[in-house]
């Protein structure tokens, strides 16, 4: 039987969401934005009114005012879009259970065999997008084909409200004239090599010898010669409930720093967010990852196993840790990161008595200041508490903001 | 050196000591047994260096002396002689014949003048128990040491004398057995025996009311029973403070037989063994007591009758850790503490006072 895989994707996820609950926005250019205040203050997601502009997303801010000046911005609220997400996922659960989410706003759903209940591809994708502008008042855009790569190639061809099937047989028609960059898949970087090899289209992929692509980019290659020619044998595996391998955050600086004591504050700022995430999931890790990326764009990711945390107190001393051992004062740093990964396997955990002995010194203390900052934050708003240490890199994107 | 004794005699000596042979060194004489005959009386010696055996008996000496035999050759030759008389007799330099009734054996021994002495420990401020006593206290505490390399000092039993009790403590980190009992003393102090000395003393110790002495001094223990005294080595280092982990305090309460709990628990591991964690889960409601397991190959569901007072719990266990502790628990009724099931739970045995178990729990998924 043929396979029938659907790829759901939302259109304008975040700024669909805030318009759900700011009927203000409706019918007026809006985006999510992230912090104005700061370099990394970009466009999140545009509805299509600002797009009309020519707002895009990861556009930075005056130059989206610049384009339109009355566009409304909102800031970015994740756990919202993630609350609304999960009610998109239970309803495409209405429809299969092979169900794999690939980001908060698109999934595949394997529709093989499901035609005796809901009719025809075309019309079982008609059925799901009603419901999802019914119930949640949310927009999406349907691929449909015989395999993941097409399903997701095919979302993107029409939105908002698209519905396009593309199956194997119009991948010559449909597939090959395309640009490489619109190739699921293929980043800047791939594009650029690409293109000095004289391909161009997808068509050029699928045309060149496969020796010559895993010559050039290895099993990546033969990757990308097989699905320019809309081959894809990945099968659509349903998620584990929640993706919890790890959790991190990272942060475009507003200026290149070479100061360790700056990168630390920003360190902080990180792992404060990464610290309540683990803690609102109840996940302890036992590995704290630091990602540097230097002013020429090469960036280094070094780890530390520590003994099972979810305190920020203990992410960020590790963070500082790894943060020193690789700290090059000539070499100024343009991104920071750092995350928690390797969580415990809570189910069957045998507790500790050595866990009770720590609990009862400072740890205990500690996670409970750092819960009800927690709360703090959740009830009044993520600025409404700040570390001391914190405060400085607020006044060091003030001035950089005097600067510009 | 020549004495006379009976096989029987010789036999207890030789399997009392036998205890302290190494089963791996690099000392070759360790693996002998130091026979040291003189007035009327034969002292049998021996030690892996960390703890050191010695048993006295009176025997026929003919001629006084010294000889070491290999541990190994010796008790397999008594093992295997006539329920008679024996003979040993050191001939010439080296050789040593083993005699009884027809038999005769030619042995090598080892040179005895390499063998150590065993530390002295003065006799001083003893405490002195029943054997069967202090046996219980062992048998209650040991089976909870670690055998975990990393904290050495979990490996030992602590010994916590304060004044007029003695409290042996043993724990692994996942759980803790508390034993203790009035004593007659005057010091306070706190030792850390290796749980293998010690375990080597509970099986010497007979479970009557004979008495045993125990003497201390900064870096040993001499454990005088009869005619045999053992000495250890102490284990160094600061052992956990024991106290500042029993919770003071209960949320529920759980009254069960243990003989049904141990039989039930003994079933639900059938299931158990498949897990990581060897895991059972117990739910506890009013009146009764459900112990699940599942696997793979199947699972299984135990009632038991209970009395309760608090509200209702569910919590999982190592299967292990909660027969370990019924195994040693003489008392038909016990009672187990619960606060949360993330928190350390108590059993104590109704009718014994002087004992107490902590487990603790570990983690589970909640059946949605």
């Amino acid at each position: 039987m043929r396979k029938v895989i659907f790829l759901v994707d939302m259109n304008a996820f975040y700024i669909g969401c805030e318009m759900t609950r700011r009927p203000e926005l409706r019918g007026k250019p809006a985006a999510v934005a992230g912090d104005p205040q700061r370099r990394s203050g970009i466009i999140l997601a545009a509805n299509y009114e600002a797009r009309k502009y020519g707002v895009k997303t990861t556009m930075v801010l005056h130059e989206a005012r610049k384009l339109c000046p009355e566009i409304l911005l909102v800031p970015p609220e994740h756990r919202f879009y993630e609350e609304k997400s999960r009610q998109v996922m239970s309803v495409l659960a209405g429809y299969t259970p092979v169900i794999q989410q690939n980001s908060i706003d698109e999934a595949w759903l394997d529709m093989t065999g499901c035609e005796a209940l809901f009719g025809k591809p075309d019309e079982m994708a008609r059925k799901i997008m009603d419901e999802i502008v019914s119930k949640l008042d949310l927009w999406c855009s349907i691929g449909i084909s015989e395999n993941k790569f097409l399903a997701k190639m095919a979302s993107e061809r029409k939105k908002p409200l698209g519905i396009t099937e593309i199956w194997v047989r119009d991948v010559p028609e449909k597939i090959w004239p395309l640009p490489v960059r619109e190739m699921y898949g293929i980043g800047k970087q791939t594009e650029k090599k690409l293109f000095s090899m004289g391909m161009y289209t997808i068509g050029d992929i699928a045309a060149c010898n496969a020796a010559i692509l895993r010559k050039a980019f290895g099993k990546y290659g033969e990757d990308i010669h097989r699905l320019a020619s809309g081959i894809d044998t990945t099968e659509v595996t349903v998620n584990p409930h929640y993706d919890s391998k790890s959790v991190s955050r990272s942060t475009t600086l507003p200026i290149d720093i070479s100061d360790i004591e700056q990168a630390r504050t920003v360190l902080l700022t990180l792992a404060e967010e990464v610290g309540e995430d683990a803690r609102r999931h109840g996940m302890k890790g036992k590995t704290v990852s630091v990602l540097i990326k230097y002013a020429d764009f090469e960036s280094i990711t070094r780890q530390k196993t520590i003994s099972a945390t979810f305190l920020t107190r203990d992410i960020y001393k590790t963070g500082c840790e790894l943060l020193e051992t690789n700290w090059n004062a000539v070499r100024p740093v343009r991104l920071l990161g750092i995350g928690l990964l390797n969580f415990e396997e809570n189910e069957g955990e045998q507790l500790s008595i050595f866990d009770i002995i720590k609990d009862k010194s400072a740890s205990v203390k500690e996670e409970k200041l750092e819960k009800a900052i927690d709360a703090i934050r959740k009830k009044f708003g993520q600025d409404t508490i700040k570390r001391a240490k914190v405060i400085k890199l607020s006044e060091m994107n003030r001035r950089t903001d005097g600067k510009a | 050196m020549k004495i006379i004794t009976t096989r029987s005699n010789l036999l207890d000596g030789i399997n009392t000591v036998q205890k302290a042979v190494p089963s791996k060194t690099t000392l070759p004489i360790l693996e002998g047994i130091l026979f040291d005959a003189k007035n009327g009386k034969l002292k049998l010696t021996a030690t892996d260096l960390e703890l050191g055996i010695e048993t006295v008996s009176s025997v026929d000496v003919i001629e006084p002396g010294r000889i070491v035999l290999s541990s190994k050759i010796v008790g397999e030759i008594v093992r295997k002689l006539p329920d008679a008389d024996v003979e040993i007799e050191t001939v010439e330099n080296n050789l040593v014949y083993i005699k009884s009734e027809s038999s005769s054996f030619k042995i090598i021994s080892l040179p005895h003048d390499e063998y150590p002495e065993l530390t002295s420990v003065k006799k001083e401020n003893g405490i002195t128990l029943a054997q069967g006593t202090f046996k219980d206290m062992i048998r209650q505490t040991i089976f909870a040491v670690s055998t975990d390399e990393i904290r050495p000092i979990l490996t030992g039993v602590l010994f916590d004398i304060t004044g007029e009790k003695m409290t042996l403590v043993a724990l692994d980190g996942f759980r803790m057995a508390v034993r203790w009992k009035g004593i007659m003393n005057d010091n306070s102090f706190k030792a850390v025996i290796p749980g293998k000395s010690l375990s080597e003393v509970g099986k010497i110790l007979n479970d009557n009311e004979e008495p045993v002495s125990i003497y201390f001094t900064k870096n040993h223990i001499l454990v005088q029973i009869a005619e045999t005294i053992v000495v250890s080595r102490l284990l160094e280092g600061e052992f956990i403070n024991y106290k500042q982990i029993i919770p003071s305090d209960y949320k529920i309460k759980v009254n069960v037989s243990a003989d049904k709990l141990m039989d039930s628990c003994d079933r639900a591991a059938l299931f158990a063994k498949d897990s990581s964690n060897n895991m059972i889960k117990f739910e506890i409601l009013d009146e009764l007591m459900i112990i699940m397991s599942n696997s793979q190959n199947g699972d299984v569901h135990e009632e038991l009758k209970i009395k309760k007072e608090g509200s209702d719990i569910e919590i999982a266990f190592n299967a292990k850790y909660f027969m370990d502790v019924l195994k040693v628990i003489e008392s038909e009724e016990i009672t187990i503490e619960f606060t949360s099931n993330v928190s350390p739970s108590i059993i104590r045995p109704c009718d014994e006072t002087g004992y107490l178990y902590l487990v603790l729990p570990a983690r589970f998924k909640k059946n949605s």
